[in-house]
């Protein structure tokens, strides 16, 4: 029989060391970011030289979801149609939208009904009409049934007529030279199935006709906070699995596959809340098991700018459902985790999303409770809670500084000296207060996904209050790259 | 554990933060350094390298050793965008500054993108004394550094380069087709055509679809003998296809017409396609139960087909979209006609 006293020293030291082992395994993943930034800086001379292979790549269909978008859609299908890529077409899936989305649209492109035969790979909900552009002929939008983004990817999906299809959000802001970026590893290696790019807070910075023209920090201190996480999310969180190919996540704001294997593996699935990176694990776990060559990178570029919350209450709903969406995926591809042919993803990335992304909330909340709460009332020695504390906290602050290197080191994206001290700052008080909030949050989707709570939406309103327009759009040459 | 190790681990994390910190600012710094580097190399050598007179006796700026990499860029960024005569005065610059020499020690000893620098200088400047070390580097494992080192054969001797790069074309999966098509088409067809169809021909049929797919780049004359020969020798799908995108026989266009009826949709939608561009009206009666094919791709192709094919009459499509019995080819005939008015 163990003592009580026994039992909570041995709880204070587990707790302690998944710590510990959580902040060393992302500082070996940091690590590895540096050593993939540094290689993909030294290919990338080839591509500076050989700018006449520009012509040479893969048309893409850009297929966007666009549920109850007024405010933003036309100016984001007005930016995508001035891309700097050779060949793409546009298609808008207006999922059932309860707001003016499609007369918007209709209004802004002149949009025509179009006899379009539809070829069905894919189930989705029914289809009530199908729209081309006569000014924009490699503009589509397709009117549907409500059915949830997964279904209206996937009617996009049914619809495209490129060998690639690029995911991207209805408030997505791209650079003109986004897709020539992201599609490279296509070209690169010919087993390629997905790719992925780093997603920013567009927050702050200037958006003028769907274009960044000057990037900046969000005044708001919530989105300042979210420009770190993201940083330290995908420059490390998901770049240091490229060498390995164990990238399990490719962010529904901007990604590209490759179609006829998407369609392959069943598409995207209606039923779950983080469809995304869903369809990424079933494609590791469906062609590994298969023993099929393939490839899922993710492009070191700053390609996409997206709105992030801007209050708490948005903010939460949205932690909420990110959690539950890694949970429920997970779990549907819970047989690649040690299957015999899963490679890096089945045998490393898929434990350790498990351990340190799915259980971290719980570690991280109760640990917090426990420490504080024991300290309070004298059940914890002082000596164990300051360390319990400084692990998580100093930690943290360290990883986020050495994502912000890696950004300097690499892309530059913040280019004055204030904006880099503000972020510097902004790494420590991000550790101070917020992270716990997102644990907490991330706690609660994890306990409604066990418990199997009803999956409910929580809505973001999308402003455009940080887009304008000109009357004269600016030149793709004139566009600031971070 | 007692508070003076949690207080050195605090010191520690500490400094470590503030080295980040420091590092950071330091990289900042260096950034902004290699821009202006950048910037002098642009201001000092663009006025030589791309001048239109003779500058063969004109003072060169001196090329320090931290300068080489950046100039080497610049030098490889103007061979890139220029076409004639100015090549031949880059090259009597490149030669005058010494950019052999440190291309060949870049490719012995340089970093990743030193050494695709220096193999892309050695090929702009046609420098055969590297030839060995290149064809070398095509089996490098990396398959950039591979195709780079392809690359600079064919601009050294394109014809000689051709029996190296070709196999490896073909059994290099890490080779990007597109790249590779690129780099085919850049040599030229009448230079491509007979070793590439050649060797096409050499390949076990069924993987001979790998070269097959740039037969776009050899004179139809060529590629048409070897495309009718590795047709009637193989049943794989993917070279069959191939071939079919690749088939510009007129005279055999019975051929194609027999693999309208082929299991395999990728052949059957590849085989209305070459109707599309060869064939004739005579070729209707033949496309017609295509519309009412089981895979959207080849009715879909069969309806663009019919409106592409000469003499085939507007309004006879348009009452066949109205009056076909199967809703399937109806459907699809009524979406071509709306593009084709689009």
């Amino acid at each position: 029989m163990i003592e009580a006293g026994s039992f909570w020293r041995m709880f204070e030291w587990v707790g302690l060391t998944y710590l510990l082992v959580l902040n060393f395994a992302y500082f070996v993943l940091d690590l590895v970011s540096f050593a993939v930034l540094r290689r993909h800086r030294q290919r990338q001379t080839l591509s500076v030289l050989h700018n006449r292979y520009s012509n040479l790549e893969l048309p893409v269909s850009l297929i966007i979801p666009a549920f109850n978008e007024e405010a933003t859609v036309a100016a984001t299908v007005r930016s995508l149609l001035q891309l700097n890529y050779a060949r793409f077409e546009i298609v808008v899936v207006n999922d059932g939208s309860n707001d003016r989305t499609l007369d918007v649209l209709k209004t802004a492109f002149g949009l025509e009904p179009f006899p379009e035969v539809i070829r069905r790979q894919l189930q989705t909900k029914a289809i009530r009409g199908v729209y081309r552009s006569p000014s924009h002929p490699e503009l589509k939008v397709i009117d549907k049934e409500n059915g949830g983004k997964a279904d209206a990817l996937n009617a996009g999906i049914n619809t495209a007529q490129y060998p690639l299809f690029c995911a991207l959000d209805a408030d997505g802001v791209l650079r003109p030279d986004s897709l020539q970026h992201v599609t490279k590893a296509f070209l690169d290696n010919p087993h390629t199935v997905a790719t992925g790019g780093i997603i920013r807070v567009a927050n702050g910075c200037d958006v003028v006709n769907g274009w960044i023209v000057r990037t900046a920090l969000p005044k708001r201190p919530l989105p300042l906070l979210q420009v770190v996480e993201y940083c330290r999310a995908f420059l490390f969180g998901r770049l240091g699995w490229n060498p390995v190919n164990g990238v399990l996540v490719i962010s529904g704001a901007f990604g590209v596959f490759h179609k006829e294997t998407v369609i392959e593996v069943g598409g995207y699935r209606h039923s779950t809340i983080g469809e995304d990176m869903e369809l990424v694990l079933r494609l590791h776990r469906v062609l590994s098991r298969e023993g099929r060559p393939y490839s899922i990178t993710f492009a070191p570029e700053p390609i996409c700018w997206t709105e992030a919350p801007e209050r708490l209450s948005v903010l939460r709903s949205q932690r909420i459902r990110w959690q539950r969406g890694l949970c429920e995926s997970l779990w549907l591809n819970r047989e690649l985790l040690f299957s015999r042919r899963g490679g890096w993803a089945g045998w490393v990335s898929f434990p350790f999303t498990f351990l340190f992304e799915c259980l971290s909330p719980v570690v991280e909340c109760l640990g917090l409770v426990y420490f504080i709460g024991g300290y309070l009332l004298g059940h914890v020695d002082v000596e164990i809670a300051l360390a319990f504390l400084l692990v998580s906290v100093g930690f943290g602050t360290l990883l986020s500084a050495s994502s912000l290197l890696l950004d300097e080191t690499s892309y530059h994206t913040y280019p004055r000296p204030r904006q880099i001290v503000v972020l510097l700052i902004a790494a420590i008080v991000e550790n101070l207060g917020y992270r716990q909030l997102t644990a907490y949050w991330r706690l609660i989707g994890l306990v409604q996904w066990t418990v199997g709570a009803r999956q409910t939406w929580g809505e973001m309103k999308r402003t455009g209050s940080w887009t304008s327009e000109l009357s004269t759009p600016p030149s793709p040459t004139t566009v600031a790259r971070p | 554990m007692t508070l003076q190790h949690i207080l050195l681990i605090g010191v520690l994390l500490t400094a470590l933060y503030l080295a980040v910190v420091l590092q950071l600012f330091i990289v900042r710094f260096t950034n902004s350094v290699k821009a202006r580097r950048r910037e002098r190399i642009e201001r000092e050598w663009l006025p030589l390298l791309a001048a239109d007179a003779d500058v063969s006796d004109a003072p060169l700026p001196e090329l320090r050793h931290r300068d080489i990499v950046p100039f080497l860029t610049l030098w490889n960024q103007l061979q890139e965008s220029f076409v004639g005569d100015i090549k031949t005065h880059l090259n009597a610059v490149g030669r005058r500054v010494g950019i052999k020499g440190i291309s060949h020690r870049l490719l012995e000893g340089g970093r990743l993108s030193e050494r695709l620098i220096a193999v892309s200088t050695l090929g702009h400047l046609g420098d055969r004394d590297s030839w060995d070390a290149l064809v070398r580097m095509t089996s490098h494992e990396d398959g950039l550094l591979s195709l780079a080192a392809a690359r600079a054969l064919t601009r050294i001797d394109d014809a000689a380069a051709l029996p190296v790069i070709l196999p490896l074309a073909a059994s290099r999966d890490d080779w990007s087709r597109n790249y590779v098509l690129g780099m085919l088409s850049d040599v030229g067809a009448d230079i491509v055509s007979g070793p590439l169809t050649e060797a096409a021909l050499m390949l076990p049929p069924d993987t001979a679809h790998r070269l097959v797919q740039y037969f776009t780049v050899a004179h139809v004359g060529d590629a048409v003998p070897v495309v009718r020969t590795i047709i009637g020798r193989t049943r794989n799908v993917e070279c069959l296809a191939a071939c079919l995108r690749a088939f510009a026989d007129v005279d055999h266009l019975d051929t194609v017409r027999d693999y309208l009826q082929h299991p395999a949709w990728q052949v059957r939608v590849q085989a209305v396609n070459v109707l599309g561009r060869l064939g004739s009206t005579d070729d209707v009666k033949a496309i017609l139960p295509l519309l009412s094919d089981p895979e959207w791709w080849v009715r879909y192709r069969a309806a663009k087909t019919l409106c592409a094919l000469p003499d085939v009459e507007l309004s006879m499509l348009r009452s066949l979209s109205t009056q076909h019995d199967d809703a399937f080819a109806r459907d699809m005939l009524v979406h071509v006609l709306a593009e084709a008015r689009a």
